[in-house]
């Protein structure tokens, strides 16, 4: 016959105090489950504890075009044969800077080595929205392609001043080319005269190879310049069109050691970096 | 037993089987209604734990040798007293019973929130310091080893039947990982006056073992306004995160005012503050500096200097880590 209806019966047939130790038992059990945990409560409470927020570092991230990884920011691809008639050339590159919403204002900081005699100019840019038409005042746009995605996004700078605070608000055509104040020691701003300076001839070492850490090769010192108090327009990325230029005339008189652009010349190393402004944390 | 036999079963009649289910249902509902007692009666004891006194609470362990009193809710005003939401998410993932430790505007961790106050300006960070306090009243003359450890989480969220709410996970802290910074770059002092001295040091586990002994009658330095902190002793607990290295390890850039512990003097409870933080970084390079492994025994000048070491390893539990735990835990010393 049915089991459930014989374990029934099996408990109606028990005696009375067996019924009554069975069903104690029973209960007992459903206590100790609930009452363990009760115990443990009261065995450890003498342990306390308080949870305090760590806050998290203001950062700024340097990305390529349309805020993608900066991995795709890639600064090849210069031929410094295409020049005008007075043998000046260029090439722009365009790079993002994710401020995030904690710092209103950072500074921008480009330092590059000197192989190649490029002169670097710093200008603000917006990206253009798809069918869109960049603004009046714009200087000029740029079209960025990224290889991985195969997207093609435009961007447009010369439209806002940079002293405004967000792009939208001012709409006055003004430069948006950013200034970068040197930082170089000596006033040795431009071109190529560069290095540790030979304390008995006061000129920079112009050996052609490393000769020691405190000696380098004039080209591999870096020359530093900034813009600083930038204005964070969009947390999520401001863009910057980066503008090298050369000359392929040998026809400036102001620098000793001033050459000219060749297709044949070696690497350089350009380094963007790019912090909180003081006091705008 | 009675006189059935359990082969033969006589057809049962209606009447027969609805007196077996009314007994059925009988001894269900019972059941049932004990179980809701029970659970009912479990319930009541959490929420009288919760609701103790309503300026102290009061823990006893073996025999009431001391109680560990803290500031607990205060059920009719409670912006006396405050503590994090996101703790509730580790209380809720927790199988051992912490009590929340609350903090007031003169004792947290930064975490104090008075009502009305955003409490987006909360939070510790490189150069924060501050004290937390607890009061402890000996029933017996006792020593007790208070231990202390921070420990780093990060906060999720989950859906649970459709809801979503708040998840809180405990990082590792082994070696190498940003949350074992934390056991070096928040430190705790005894006492704090100019300098910091008295450090609470971590051990390998990143345990802080600080043993005291408190006697009854002695000094009592509690407030006697009439609460249960009446004849209790008060810790205090000094936590500093220092801002750079050189404000642990003397550096020619530093100046001694900038120092945590007093490099030129022993302090007034005697021993120099100064080496012993020295040493303590020397024997747990792990907690301190990032790229610098544990195994070897550092010198004083192996260390000196080594601020991006110290800054990358903060730089690690800013990113990394969002809320960092101090959990305190009491035991009697043997002997006791």
């Amino acid at each position: 016959m049915d089991e459930k209806k014989s374990l029934m019966q099996r408990f109606k047939d028990l005696s009375k105090p067996k019924k009554l130790q069975l069903v104690m038992a029973s209960l007992l059990t459903l206590v100790l489950v609930i009452g363990i945990p009760v115990y443990a409560w009261f065995s450890y409470s003498s342990n306390i504890e308080t949870l305090a927020k760590i806050k998290a570092p203001t950062t700024l991230d340097i990305k390529s075009g349309h805020a993608y990884s900066i991995e795709y920011l890639d600064l090849s691809d210069i031929d410094a044969s295409d020049v005008d008639e007075n043998g000046v050339g260029s090439k722009d590159y365009i790079f993002a800077v994710k401020a995030g919403s904690s710092i209103s204002s950072y500074d921008i900081q480009i330092a590059h080595t000197t192989n190649i005699p490029f002169t670097y100019e710093l200008y603000r840019a917006s990206e253009l929205g798809e069918g869109n038409n960049p603004p009046p005042g714009t200087v000029a746009t740029f079209v960025y392609h990224n290889e991985q995605t195969e997207e093609s996004i435009s961007y447009y700078y010369g439209y806002a001043s940079n002293s405004s605070d967000s792009e939208d608000s001012v709409a006055v055509p003004g430069s948006s080319k950013l200034e970068l104040t040197d930082l170089n020691p000596d006033g040795d701003t431009f071109g190529r005269i560069l290095g540790k300076k030979n304390d008995a001839s006061g000129i920079y070492s112009e050996k052609t190879g490393y000769s020691g850490a405190d000696d380098p090769q004039l080209y591999a010192v870096p020359l530093y310049s900034q813009h600083t108090g930038i204005k964070t327009w969009n947390p999520a990325a401001d863009y910057f069109i980066l503008r090298l230029k050369w000359n392929t005339k040998n026809d400036n008189t102001a620098f000793a050691k001033w050459n000219a652009a060749e297709n044949n010349k070696e690497t350089d190393m350009i380094y963007i970096s790019a912090k909180a402004s003081a006091g705008s944390g | 037993m009675t006189g059935k036999t359990k082969n033969a079963q006589p057809q049962l009649t209606k009447e027969q089987k609805d007196k077996r289910r009314k007994a059925l249902i009988k001894l269900g509902s019972i059941t049932v209604l004990t179980a809701l007692v029970l659970l009912f009666a479990t319930i009541a004891w959490f929420t009288m734990n919760k609701e103790t006194g309503t300026s102290g609470m009061g823990v006893k362990v073996k025999g009431k040798s001391f109680d560990l009193i803290t500031l607990s809710d205060d059920q009719d005003n409670k912006n006396g007293a405050f503590y994090s939401p996101y703790h509730e998410a580790i209380q809720r993932g927790e199988t051992e019973g912490y009590g929340i430790w609350l903090v007031d505007g003169s004792s947290n961790i930064n975490n104090y929130s008075s009502s009305g106050s955003s409490e987006s300006s909360l939070g510790i960070e490189p150069g924060s310091s501050g004290t937390i306090t607890f009061y402890i009243k000996p029933y017996s003359d006792v020593t007790i080893d208070f231990t202390f450890q921070t420990i780093g989480y990060i906060s999720g969220t989950e859906t649970v039947e459709g809801h979503q709410r708040t998840t809180m996970t405990e990082l590792s802290a082994s070696e190498g990982d940003p949350a074992c910074f934390l056991n070096g770059h928040i430190l705790l002092f005894e006492h704090h006056d100019t300098f910091y001295s008295g450090l609470i040091p971590a051990d390998g586990n990143g345990r802080r073992v600080l043993r005291k002994t408190f006697e009854v009658g002695g000094n009592y330095d509690a407030d006697t306004n009439g609460d249960n902190r009446n004849d209790a002793y008060r810790v205090d607990i000094h936590w500093v995160w220092p801002e750079t290295l050189d404000t642990l390890v003397y550096n020619a850039n530093a100046t001694d005012a900038v120092m945590i512990c007093d490099r030129n003097a022993a302090s007034a409870q005697g021993g120099n503050d100064y080496q012993q933080v020295v040493n303590h970084i020397c024997s747990y390079p792990q907690f301190f500096l990032k790229g610098l492994p544990s195994g070897t025994s550092y010198t004083e000048a192996q260390i000196k200097g080594k601020n991006a070491m110290y800054n990358d390893a903060d730089q690690d539990i800013g990113m990394n880590v969002e809320y960092v735990l101090l959990r305190l835990s009491t035991d009697t010393s043997s002997g006791d």
